[in-house]
């Protein structure tokens, strides 16, 4: 019996261990990585004040300027784009879960995992083709229309997972209480996993900031003002793109002062979801 | 069990997002197939298992994109791997073993890896890991191995690094949700760390392999991090640590400038197609096998 | 379904900050980035969308800010994406100028001339290719000397070690290791990588036999395992900086931190990119009409093949390709005359030039204001 015991300890600790070290390189990557734009983007976004909200990029090898209007871009395209990844990807998540069966939710599912794996520069030619062209222009919304195709498959999929995860029986329960489908999942379900669903919308939120390719056809890189919907924008992930392996320091400062702010967003974000939303524990 | 067979007002809600859905798939396809008409009604479709690649401005170059096909599942092979094993030690550490506060710390620090730009993870790659691989010798295993550290197996690590914090978002919202009673049952029954984690992970069986999927989808189509740490060489992947392409890397590098060369943007096009339909293909008749095993080994529970 | 009122009321507050400041910034007009004081704007603004080479993505960004100063109402967004994105997008319509490294291929200048009725193509920056390698054991400030056929034998895969007899030749007192040489080129196609290979075939035969000029080549190193690719001048410029022993080429802007070698001209000067060996290179082409067919002229070659003692060869231009004034509205015909004479006056000044570029020279300077006057008179 000893030394049963002593195998299930031993097993327990390598068993920590691994997943420690796993979480701990995971996390060392991410510390050295914030790090990084710690190090470098904190002297710049302290040198630069609080213009760096308002005025655009200074001249290449000159001052530092600001990032004025690719937040003003960001802000439109970014919102745009939860905005109408959460309309569709929420509720095909929920069609997902308890439809499951049905062939609607199932050829809705073969396309979520096929957007999923198209190349992210794809997805901007294929909006480039469809909306840039016709509209003879690069724009704010033809680069939210990317993102949110972009960020739909990781909607859908959480929304999905969270309310599977919560068993049977309170369907059931609801159901033998002579609730309606829609009511017992509208008004029970959805809310029992709040956390879930605004995680779900959380990370589409985190996708669309971060990602770069849909936009790099579909936006134009109008840095230095904003035009609204139908015009040429950028975002501060194109910023970076464009800006971080500039030969001229001003640029690359500027660029690292983009990266902490989108850090820094997402980390008020989820800090904001958490705090608002609650689950059931069950 | 399940109520009413009759049109749900429910459904009638959900369905035009489903059909969103469907259009945007549906869209995509069709300009990738209206794209791919120009190449295979050149020369056929034997571009697709060629490994030549000699563009020439002129006349039609030969555009072979095996290599890059092939590139393409090694290195999203690699990185889900990565991403599912990091995601369920990262679940299993932060409810099994890890002190409460600790939890929201590291929960917090993972959503905001997760927002960091995709050219941060690329310039990383590149600063970073393709020189440790370079310096780790690991290269030396290939007869062509990388003389920068850039290879498929550095664009694997990366991507799978970078999709972990999604992957591990899922897997520990349904680790978390598992509900408390048997969390609670399995500590009085004694059960240790690993033990419960073992009980609870094949509870949420499900989820594993949605991020799985979802990471190898994210690994099949992530552009900017490969397009900086993969080569960049067309180059069959037959050894890990040789510098390479995949489909999406190869569309980066070479679409900006592809109209300059007749012919070169409809191939890229449809290798995009191809590659986009081979991976659902797989990826669905995986799921279904997976599904089928799950099924097998519950008795029917679904 | 309960959420409690205080939470919805935090909620609800979140969201209306977030419209309130998407609005604000909206409603804010752009802001100019530097004078304190704005001129009024009187008229409507024009906006000059272009797209092609990254190549003089800068110049063109640090030109829109200044000329923004002078006319307030004339705003320029240029967005980079390739040579043959910007001549794809100027065809289809979808921008008002592209630029590119190289002339429109006769084809493509067929094309715009049906479309349009003609095209103007405008020189309006020179850039230089810089050979640079990273050896630590060459101290700072000796450069390393190359020629082209050395080069190309280098490339070709024949001189395969630093120490071989034919590079020491060139650079007597300078002690090189016994190490083997890695190569970085791009992985996209480039100008630069154009202008390159160029620059090989025009001095070596075996070379322009064996692997040609373009966009992209067909590298020998990559065969023998000894080269390496990487997307961008950054990722080159990367790669060298992170390989000891290795060689690459990058936009002189690009070559900061890296050793620059001094190259071979065809006067037997051994010469190092700089603005004025650049420019000198540039001097003796001639360009009598920006409406003809550029790719005749064959510009690079002579460029390539300067005589100037003081020339550094590995040269050349940046276009800029826009319609006949008669293809624009007038609003737009009055905002081209306005940047092109900006470009082509003040533009080429040393204060305006950003760091990395070099000014055309003076024929060329005038040939640009010719044609802004072109898009004035009407």
């Amino acid at each position: 019996m000893r030394l049963h015991e002593l195998k299930r300890a031993v097993l327990d600790k390598l068993f920590h261990a691994a997943a420690a070290s796993a979480s701990a390189a995971l996390l060392a990557v991410s510390a050295h990585i914030i790090a990084a734009s710690v190090v470098e983007g904190l002297p710049a976004l302290l040198a630069a004040g609080p213009a760096l909200f308002v005025e655009p990029p200074g001249l290449p090898g000159g001052e530092l300027g600001g990032l004025g209007p690719v937040l003003a871009g960001t802000l439109v395209i970014v919102s745009l784009s939860v905005l109408m990844s959460a309309l569709i990807g929420v509720p095909a998540g929920i069609l997902l879960s308890e439809y499951g069966g049905s062939w609607l939710a199932r050829s809705a599912g073969a396309a979520l995992q096929m957007i999923s794996e198209i190349p992210s520069v794809v997805v901007g030619l294929v909006v480039f083709t469809l909306l840039v062209l016709p509209m003879r222009t690069p724009s704010a919304l033809a680069a939210a229309v990317s993102l949110c195709i972009t960020a739909l498959p990781y909607v859908a999929a959480q929304t999905r997972e969270s309310l599977a995860a919560i068993p049977l029986t309170y369907r059931e329960a609801a159901f033998s209480l002579g609730l309606p489908r829609w009511k017992a999942v509208l008004m029970l379900l959805v809310p029992m996993n709040a956390r879930g669903v605004a995680t779900a919308v959380l990370l589409g939120a985190a996708r669309s900031l971060g990602e770069t390719a849909p936009v790099l056809f579909t936006a134009g890189a109008a840095f230095t003002a904003f035009y609204g919907l139908t015009g040429p924008s950028s975002t501060l992930s194109l910023l970076i793109f464009y800006f971080a392996p500039s030969p001229y320091e001003n640029w690359r400062r500027l660029a690292w002062a983009a990266v902490l702010l989108l850090v820094a967003l997402t980390a008020a974000l989820s800090l904001a979801v958490r705090r608002l939303s609650r689950g059931v524990r069950m | 069990m399940m109520p009413q067979a009759r049109l749900e007002p429910l459904l009638l809600v959900l369905a035009p997002a489903a059909a969103a859905l469907l259009v945007a798939a549906a869209a995509i396809i069709l300009v990738l197939a209206k794209g791919s008409v120009d190449a295979l009604a050149q020369g056929g479709a034997g571009f697709l298992a060629s490994s030549e690649w000699s563009p020439s401005e002129e006349e039609r170059g030969s555009y072979g994109v095996l290599a890059p096909l092939a590139g393409t599942l090694v290195v999203a092979g690699i990185a889900s791997a990565i991403a599912a094993y990091l995601a369920v030690a990262v679940a299993v550490y932060l409810y099994e073993y890890a002190p409460r506060r600790a939890r929201e710390a590291v929960e917090l620090s993972l959503y905001s890896m997760a927002a960091l730009p995709t050219i941060v993870f690329g310039m990383w790659g590149l600063s970073t890991a393709a020189p440790i691989i370079r310096q780790s010798g690991l290269t030396l295993l290939c007869a062509r191995g990388s003389p920068t550290g850039q290879s498929f197996f550095t664009a694997g690590l990366v991507v799978g690094l970078m999709i972990a914090p999604y992957a591990a978002a899922i897997v520990s919202e349904a680790y978390r949700a598992v509900p408390f009673t048997y969390v609670e049952a399995l500590h009085s029954l004694g059960a240790r760390g690993f033990e419960r984690a073992r009980v609870l992970l094949g509870m949420v069986k499900g989820s594993v392999l949605a991020a799985a999927l979802l990471s190898f989808g994210r690994a099949v189509g992530e552009t900017t991090v490969v397009a900086l740490t993969v080569g960049s060489a067309v180059n069959m992947p037959l050894c890990p640590f040789e510098p390479g392409h995949t489909v999406s890397s190869l569309i980066a590098s070479q679409f900006g400038n592809a109209y300059l060369y007749p012919g070169m943007e409809s191939v890229l096009l449809t290798a995009a197609l191809v590659m986009v339909l081979g991976s659902s293909a797989s990826t669905t008749l995986g799921l279904k096998l997976a599904r089928a095993a799950v099924r097998k080994a519950q008795g029917g529970e679904a | 379904m309960k959420l409690s009122k205080t939470r919805l009321i935090a909620i609800g507050a979140a969201v209306a900050l977030v419209a309130v400041a998407a609005l604000l910034l909206l409603q804010r007009p752009a802001p100019s980035s530097s004078s304190p004081s704005e001129p009024q704007l009187t008229e409507a603004v024009v906006l000059l969308q272009g797209s092609g080479a990254t190549f003089p993505m800068e110049q063109i960004l640090a030109w829109a800010s200044r000329v923004r100063q002078a006319h307030p109402w004339l705003r320029v967004e240029y967005a980079g994406g390739g040579s043959g994105k910007g001549q794809s997008d100027f065809l289809q319509g979808v921008v008002d100028f592209a630029c590119s490294d190289v002339p429109l291929k006769t084809v493509d200048w067929e094309k715009a001339r049906a479309q349009f009725g003609g095209v103007y193509q405008l020189p309006i920056i020179l850039g230089g290719v810089a050979v640079v390698y990273n050896i630590p054991e060459i101290p700072v400030g000796v450069n390393l000397r190359l020629s082209a056929e050395v080069l190309a034998d280098i490339l070709l895969g024949k001189i395969e070690y630093w120490d071989d007899a034919r590079i020491r030749e060139l650079n007597p007192g300078v002690s090189l290791p016994h190490a083997k040489i890695t190569f970085v080129h791009r992985s996209d196609a480039s100008g630069t990588t154009e202008v390159f290979t160029t620059f090989l075939s025009t001095y070596s035969a075996e070379w322009k036999e064996k692997v040609g000029a373009g966009k992209t080549v067909k590298w020998p190193l990559d065969e023998l395992g000894r080269g390496v690719g990487a997307p961008g001048n950054p990722g080159v410029a990367q790669a060298v900086k992170s390989t000891p022993y290795s060689i690459g080429y990058v936009e002189l802007a690009y070559a900061k931190g890296l050793g620059v070698a001094a190259i071979k001209n065809k006067a037997g000067n051994f010469v190092l990119p700089s603005a004025d060996s650049i420019r000198a290179a540039a001097g003796a082409t001639a360009i009598a009409d920006a409406s003809v067919n550029l790719a005749e002229l064959k510009i690079l070659e002579s460029i390539l093949r300067s005589d100037r003692p003081d020339a550094y060869p590995i040269a050349s231009p940046s276009y800029m390709y826009v319609r006949p004034p008669a293809a624009y509205t007038p609003e737009k015909r009055k905002a081209i005359a306005a940047f092109l004479e900006y470009i082509f006056s003040k533009g080429q000044s040393p204060e305006s030039v950003v760091e990395g570029y070099v000014p055309v020279p003076e024929s060329w300077r005038q040939l640009g204001l010719e044609v802004a006057a072109e898009f004035k008179k009407q």
